[in-house]
């Protein structure tokens, strides 16, 4: 049994029952097309009042009911007759959707899966540069803006002579400096984090810096900032238990890919494939 | 209110100093974009794309829906300069010191997109403004904000009035009520500018000095940048050619907030209205 639901063909057999029963499920029965019936069934109108209800935030009232009826009733009139000219043959469109449609069923399949404990494992270590965890770097800052003094940088270069001569916990960085329209102290941020708050030479000033301590006074867009690094955080990978939920969610997606292509590959079987290999190269 | 682009091209153009187009391959090249070809001319007068600016609270999902449902929004011309925007009754001179003043300003007053009247207001009150804008840090330094004042005037035509609130440099308004320009840094030859003038951020209160409790209006924002040059002036620099005649050479990038609206009545607009 265990070695059958492994099976490629399994699944493919599967999903063909699948899509069977789909089928007869949605559509009237031929005898209703023949007769040209239209029955609006209970169903049918709880739909409609659903998606109306979803687009405007109150359900409808008797009035707008009745013309959304209506406008179901052409449509599904329109949609028969259209069907009857086989104008669904040939367009890209509708090809695009019913293939979709098609890779949803695949969707479904994997989803339902429970990946083993083993598996997930195995996907993860296999997988390490999906986990990876970036530098980060935790600081405070200093700022001096030139908004509010002539020489910003001098004023920042006597300041940090006397930081260095203090003892850190003596230091009230909002008392020194400037207003700052952001927060004076950052934890854990990575190169990126910084770059979108003080802009990209400011980032690669701070990430030069391989020790805590106070840097050299650093230019923003903004005006100077007296950086203290508190912590420096390496690159690593995070561990399997951190991640869990999604390397499960990975998995699934792997495994989804790999449903597509085995079903792919076993539809193909049915079909004699004719083209010019000379003309439109070789697979 | 949002800034965005007209590209084409899956990714938005919005940086004049690397304009790629919008068009595809139709204007891909700056020999395309500023040449000679007279058939697909347009594209020369096209601007870089613009960007919205969106107040949320945190970068999620729903954060950022809440914040576009409540017209916390705004737009800029293509730098990432921020605004903010609080209308209020209760603001007072301190309102924008101390670390906890935007904290108080979303709790004692209404935010950009925002209608005035909601709340009690208290009698015979002025509302007052509080205005924040900060440059991009990776861009051209700040020039002035203008507050943007609509209503209608007695004879029922729409009307749109620029009031000048905070600006760089040693400038006073003259007497025909305009700010003089801020200056030009901008090297055309070479396609370069720098921030030896104008501000990083301006923060400051406003109050309306024509307000007139009976009369409808919005007022919104609208801060400018120093001159920088346009990207029709970077593609020239790199073929090492003039900037088209028929196109400014430099440019003052910009940000707009969405308005906030003043109703006398005290009550806020109707659905329909907006």
């Amino acid at each position: 049994m265990q070695k059958i639901l492994k099976e490629p063909l399994f699944h493919f057999l599967l999903i063909g029952g699948g899509l069977f029963f789909l089928y007869s499920f949605l559509n009237p029965s031929a005898e209703q097309l023949d007769n040209n019936i239209i029955r609006i069934e209970e169903s049918d109108v709880t739909r409609l009042v659903k998606a109306y209800q979803q687009n405007w935030n109150a359900p409808p009232d008797s009035a707008t009911l009745k013309s959304l009826l209506k406008e179901e009733i052409k449509a599904e009139v329109f949609y028969r007759e259209a069907l009857r000219m086989q104008l669904d043959h040939n367009d890209e469109i509708i090809r695009r959707r019913l293939k979709q449609k098609y890779e949803f069923l695949v969707k479904d399949l994997a989803d339902s899966q429970q990946p083993s404990a083993a598996a997930l494992q195995t996907f993860y270590e296999a997988n390490g540069n999906l986990y990876k965890e970036r530098v980060k770097y935790s600081f405070s800052q200093i700022y001096f803006s030139p908004d509010k003094r002539k020489k910003p940088l001098e004023d920042a270069q006597v300041v940090l002579a006397q930081l260095k001569n203090s003892p850190a916990t003596t230091i009230d960085n909002k008392k020194i400096g400037d207003n700052f329209h952001l927060q004076n102290y950052f934890a854990e941020r990575d190169y990126n984090d910084v770059r979108q708050l003080f802009g990209q030479d400011f980032s690669k000033a701070v990430f030069a810096n391989k020790t805590t301590g106070w840097t050299a006074p650093i230019r923003s867009g903004y005006g100077i900032h007296l950086v203290n690094i508190t912590a420096i955080q390496a690159a690593s990978v995070r561990s399997f238990s951190q991640v869990k939920e999604k390397v499960e969610a990975d998995w699934k997606i792997s495994q989804q890919q790999l449903y597509n292509e085995q079903l792919y590959k076993n539809l193909l079987e049915k079909y004699e494939v004719e083209y010019d290999l000379e003309k439109w190269g070789k697979e | 209110m949002i800034g965005s682009s007209d590209g084409h091209n899956s990714g938005s153009s919005i940086e004049e100093n690397n304009h790629f187009g919008k068009l595809g391959n139709r204007d891909a090249t700056p020999e395309i974009r500023i040449g000679k070809d007279e058939a697909f001319i347009r594209v020369k007068y096209f601007s870089a794309a613009g960007v919205a600016g969106v107040w949320a609270k945190e970068n999620t999902r729903d954060a950022i829906y809440d914040a576009l449902q409540r017209k916390e929004t705004f737009a800029t011309s293509g730098p990432r300069i921020k605004v903010r925007f609080f209308g209020g009754y209760y603001f007072n001179n301190t309102a924008m010191d101390g670390d906890n003043w935007l904290t108080d300003a979303y709790a004692n007053g209404v935010t950009m997109g925002s209608d005035l009247t909601a709340g009690p207001r208290p009698l015979n009150s002025t509302p007052s403004f509080l205005i924040h804008a900060i440059k991009d840090a990776e861009g051209a330094n700040l020039d002035r904000v203008q507050v943007v004042k609509g209503y209608l005037d007695g004879d029922g035509n729409a009307v749109e009035k620029i009031f000048e609130v905070a600006w760089a440099g040693d400038r006073t308004i003259g007497t025909d009520g305009k700010l003089p320009a801020i200056g030009n840094t901008v090297d055309i030859k070479n396609a370069t500018y720098t921030n030896t003038i104008g501000a990083v951020e301006f923060k400051t209160i406003w109050v309306d000095p024509e307000f007139d409790a009976t009369q409808s209006a919005f007022y919104y924002l609208r801060v400018l940048e120093i001159p920088t040059p346009r990207w029709s002036t970077f593609d020239a620099h790199t073929l090492g050619r003039t900037p088209p005649g028929d196109v400014a050479a430099t440019i003052q990038e910009r940000a707009w907030s969405s308005p906030i609206w003043y109703s006398p009545e005290g009550e806020a607009r109707s659905e329909t209205e907006n």
